[in-house]
């Protein structure tokens, strides 16, 4: 992991205007669908700019893609003196409509207690959280990552902002922030 | 000198990308999609240019792949 001692250098508002708000696209799997002893090495982890090169995965695992509705994701992580950890929050992922294969994965995904997403902004840059790189290995969270809210609703009838759809948040703390990921969107999707 | 694949990776295969590559060690991997995408189908490596490739990126060091001294 990058050294977290203290230090006090130049930090400037980006240059590069990757400001835009949002999330483009998420995809997640079960931490244990990835091999993390590979994942340390030095070719899939770059350790000085925190960021995941390549992806090592189990037999058998696979990325799932979530596909909402773009207006409204957002991903927080908020470090607070009094906690000591970010608090790790994907929230606001809109699916709209039903169906009942939807229900299910929705039901087989809160059954996961240790998901490891990697998370497209809308800004061009990835995210990954679940896992954290800590002294040459990755380890769990603070708090493993899952589902922490769904809301299955029928929506009002008439209302133009309130149609059938579910609703989830995903959620979980780490001790430092989040590690960026340069594996694209279009390698992520044969994962 | 050779380089093989780990007798481990046999019953418990990986995939791995390096970049846009994307490389099965121990057997051919099977990526199960929800329909309508199709399942792929991820070949084992078992050339020695590639093998030796990922040996040098670290998965030699692992164990995953193996140095072996050919038979005099």
């Amino acid at each position: 992991m990058p050294s977290w001692v203290c230090s006090t250098g130049d930090i400037t508002t980006d240059t590069t205007c990757s400001d835009r708000g949002g999330l483009l696209t998420v995809f997640w799997i079960d931490q244990s669908e990835v091999d993390w002893d590979a994942m340390a090495l030095v070719a899939n982890y770059d350790d000085a700019t925190h960021t995941i090169l390549d992806w090592v995965l189990e037999v058998g695992g696979a990325f799932g893609e979530l596909t909402f509705t773009r207006r409204n994701g957002r991903l927080d992580s908020l470090y607070t003196r009094d906690n000591g950890f970010y608090e790790v929050n994907l929230t606001n992922l809109i699916f709209q409509g039903h169906s009942a294969s939807k229900t299910i994965s929705l039901g087989q995904a809160i059954a996961c207690c240790g998901i490891v997403a990697q998370i497209f902004d809308n800004n061009g840059l990835a995210r990954v959280i679940g896992k954290e790189f800590v002294n040459g290995a990755w380890i769990d969270p603070v708090d493993n990552v899952a589902i922490s809210r769904h809301l299955d609703t029928t929506g009002a009838f008439g209302a133009a902002d309130d149609k059938a759809r579910d609703e989830i948040d995903i959620s979980g703390s780490h001790s430092y922030p989040p590690a960026y990921s340069s594996v694209d969107l279009a390698t992520m999707r044969t994962l | 000198m050779s380089y093989k694949v780990a007798d481990f990776l046999k019953s418990r295969p990986i995939r791995l990308t390096v970049g846009k590559e994307q490389y099965a060690l121990g057997a051919d991997v099977t990526v199960e999609r929800t329909a309508p995408k199709r399942p792929t189908v991820v070949k084992a490596v078992t050339d020695q240019a590639t093998l030796k490739k990922l040996f040098d990126r670290g998965y030699g060091k692992l164990g995953y792949i193996e140095l072996v001294e050919k038979e005099k």
